[in-house]
C-alpha cells in the first residue's frame, strides 16, 4: 500500500492536527515517500524560521501601555517587569549578587558590553557617570546588573508565555532528553545539566530555546501531579571567569591590582536572590559562568526547597 | 465576572509577536495591540466566561487589522514606505522577477493578507485549525486551503520563483486579492 499522500494531511501532520492513529499511518507512508518527507521537512523549517524571526518580539521593550493607563487596576507582573522601576529593582537586587562576586560579574560584563541593547548600555553608562570617579568596578556592576536584570526579565516573561501552553509547552519533550541537552548545550555553546526533581514530584516536561538580547537562553519546564508548572532558565556568559578577571586586572593601575586579586581570591561560587511578583516566585543566581532563574507560582518555602535541590544538582 | 486587566496584559507579548509579523512595522504593530486591548477591555462584558480569552482577543486584533487596512487601502496600507524605497522590493516589482529571493519578512508581506494571517496563527502562534477558523471567522476547510497556498507561496517567494507582487492574483490562486475578502465577522 503506497497511496499518494494528501498535501493537506502533511500540513495537518506538521501542525499536530492529526489523531494518533493517523500520525502512525502517515509516518509509515512518509518512510517510503522521500518527496513527501522532504515536503514535511520544508514545512518544519518554515515554521521554525517564523519563530526564529519573531520570537524575539516577545521580550523586546515596547510602548503598549495597557495596565499602566488604568489607574484603578494594579499593574500586572509583566507590566511591572517592563517598567523602568522594575528594572532598577532588578539591578539593585542583582547588585547584591554581584557584590559577592565581582570577578564573575566581569565575565558577564565583558560579554554584555559587546551585544548589549543600546538602551541597557545607555542605562549602564548613565549609572557609571552618576557615580563620579566610580571607576571600573562601577561600570562593571551596572553593566552586569542590566544584563542579569535582562536575563531575569526574559525568564519571567517566558515563564508567563509558555507555562499555560497545552499543546506546545516545550519544543523538545523529556522523552528526548539526551537530544534536548545536546541541542541546548550546542546552542548555548556550554555544557548544560538538567536537574531532576522527580523524587519530589516534579517531572521534566522538556525544554526550549529562548532567543534574547543577552544571548540564547535554555528553558526547562517541569510539572507536578497537580498540573502546576515550574521553569528553569539557564544562560551562559561566554569567556571564562579567570580570563575576564585577568583582563580587568591588566587594565587597572598597579595599585589597584592587589584589590583585584583579592576579589578574585574571594570569589564565591553562588549567591541566591529572590524576586516575588504577583504570585510568581523567581529564584535567580550566578554559578560559575552560568546564570539561573527558577520561576514558579508556589509558596516560598516550596520554592526554596526546589531551588536548593536544583542548585545542588547544578553545582559544578 | 469578567477577566482582569492583568489577564489582558499577560497576552501582550504574544499579541505583539503576531501583530509584528502581520503588520510588519513595529510601531504599527504596537498600535494594533493597543487598539485591540482597549477594545477588548471596553467590551469585556461580551466575553463569554469559559471560552478562550486569547482567541477572543486575537479575533479583536484581527478585526482591528482588517478595518485599518480598509481605511488605509486608498493610501496603500500594504505598499507602505518599506516597499517604496526598498531596492529589493523595487526589483521584485520590475518586469523580471526571476531569481529575486525575498527574506522572510518581505515574503510574508507579499502574501495576500488572509493567507498571511492563517500562516502566522498556525505556524507562529501555534493555534489549532479550529481556533484559527474561529479567530478569522472562516470555515476550517478554508483555513486549510489558505494555509497550504500561503505556505507554498511563501516558499516560492523566498526561493525567488514567484513575483512578489500580485499582478495577476487570479492566475495562480483562487482567492480574491487581499484585504477585502478577508474577515467580515465582528466580535459582537
Amino acid at each position: 500500500m503506497n497511496q499518494r499522500l494528501d498535501p493537506f494531511q502533511l500540513h495537518a501532520y506538521v501542525d499536530g492536527e492529526l489523531a494518533p492513529d493517523d500520525v502512525v499511518a502517515i509516518e509509515r507512508a512518509l518512510a517510503s515517500d522521500p518527496l513527501a518527507a522532504a515536503e514535511v521537512a520544508v514545512l518544519r523549517v518554515q515554521k521554525s524560521a517564523l519563530h526564529a524571526r519573531f520570537d524575539p518580539v516577545l521580550t523586546t521593550p515596547h510602548r503598549v501601555s495597557f495596565g499602566n493607563a488604568r489607574t484603578a487596576v494594579s499593574p500586572s507582573r509583566l507590566g511591572a517587569w517592563a517598567s523602568p522601576r522594575a528594572w532598577a529593582g532588578a539591578a539593585v537586587a542583582a547588585t547584591l549578587v554581584v557584590g559577592f562576586g565581582i570577578g564573575l560579574a566581569a565575565g558577564w560584563a565583558a560579554r554584555g558590553h559587546a551585544d548589549m541593547p543600546n538602551a541597557i548600555a545607555q542605562r549602564a553608562n548613565d549609572g557609571s557617570s552618576n557615580r563620579a570617579g566610580g571607576g571600573t568596578s562601577a561600570v562593571t556592576n551596572e553593566a552586569t546588573d542590566a544584563r542579569l536584570g535582562d536575563f531575569v526579565h526574559v525568564a519571567a516573561i517566558s515563564h508567563a508565555v509558555f507555562t499555560p501552553e497545552i499543546r506546545h509547552p516545550v519544543e523538545v519533550p523529556a522523552t528526548e532528553e539526551a537530544h534536548l541537552v545536546a541541542w541546548l548545550s550546542k546552542r548555548l555553546d556550554a555544557p548544560l545539566i538538567v536537574p531532576h526533581l522527580g523524587d519530589v514530584g516534579w517531572n521534566l516536561l522538556g525544554g526550549r530555546l529562548l532567543p534574547a538580547q543577552v544571548g540564547p537562553i535554555a528553558q526547562f519546564m517541569y510539572q507536578d501531579g497537580r498540573g502546576r508548572r515550574l521553569t528553569l532558565a539557564v544562560s551562559h556568559a561566554k569567556g571564562s571567569v579567570a580570563k575576564a578577571t585577568s583582563k580587568e586586572a591588566s587594565n587597572e593601575a598597579p595599585n589597584e591590582r592587589a584589590s583585584s586579586d583579592r576579589r578574585e581570591a574571594t570569589l564565591p561560587t553562588t549567591a541566591f536572590r529572590i524576586a516575588e511578583e504577583d504570585g510568581n516566585t523567581i529564584f535567580y543566581w550566578i554559578d560559575a559562568d552560568y546564570a539561573y532563574a527558577l520561576t514558579g507560582k508556589l509558596a516560598r518555602a516550596e520554592m526554596t526547597e526546589l531551588a536548593s535541590r536544583v542548585y545542588r544538582q547544578l553545582d559544578r | 465576572m469578567s477577566f482582569s486587566a492583568a489577564d489582558l496584559e499577560a497576552l501582550i507579548p504574544r499579541l505583539r509577536r503576531y501583530a509584528c509579523a502581520l503588520a510588519r512595522h513595529p510601531v504599527r504593530a504596537d498600535d494594533l495591540v493597543q487598539d485591540a486591548l482597549e477594545r477588548a477591555w471596553s467590551r469585556r462584558k461580551q466575553w463569554q466566561r469559559g471560552t478562550d480569552l486569547r482567541a477572543w482577543v486575537f479575533t479583536i486584533l484581527h478585526n482591528v487589522f482588517i478595518s485599518d487596512m480598509r481605511r488605509f487601502a486608498v493610501r496603500g496600507y500594504d505598499a507602505d514606505p518599506i516597499d517604496q524605497d526598498d531596492p529589493v522590493d523595487a526589483g521584485a516589482q520590475g518586469a523580471n522577477h526571476a531569481g529575486v529571493m525575498l527574506d522572510l519578512e518581505r515574503a510574508l508581506a507579499a502574501l495576500p493578507a488572509e493567507q498571511r494571517a492563517v500562516v502566522l496563527l498556525v505556524g507562529l502562534e501555534d493555534l489549532g485549525y479550529r481556533e484559527t477558523a474561529e479567530v478569522l471567522g472562516i470555515p476550517i476547510g478554508t483555513v486549510m486551503s489558505r494555509l497550504a497556498r500561503g505556505r507554498t507561496r511563501l516558499r516560492h517567494l523566498m526561493e525567488g520563483s514567484l513575483p512578489a507582487r500580485r499582478e495577476n492574483p487570479s492566475s495562480s490562486l483562487d482567492d480574491p486579492p487581499a484585504p477585502l475578502q478577508a474577515v467580515h465577522r465582528n466580535v459582537h
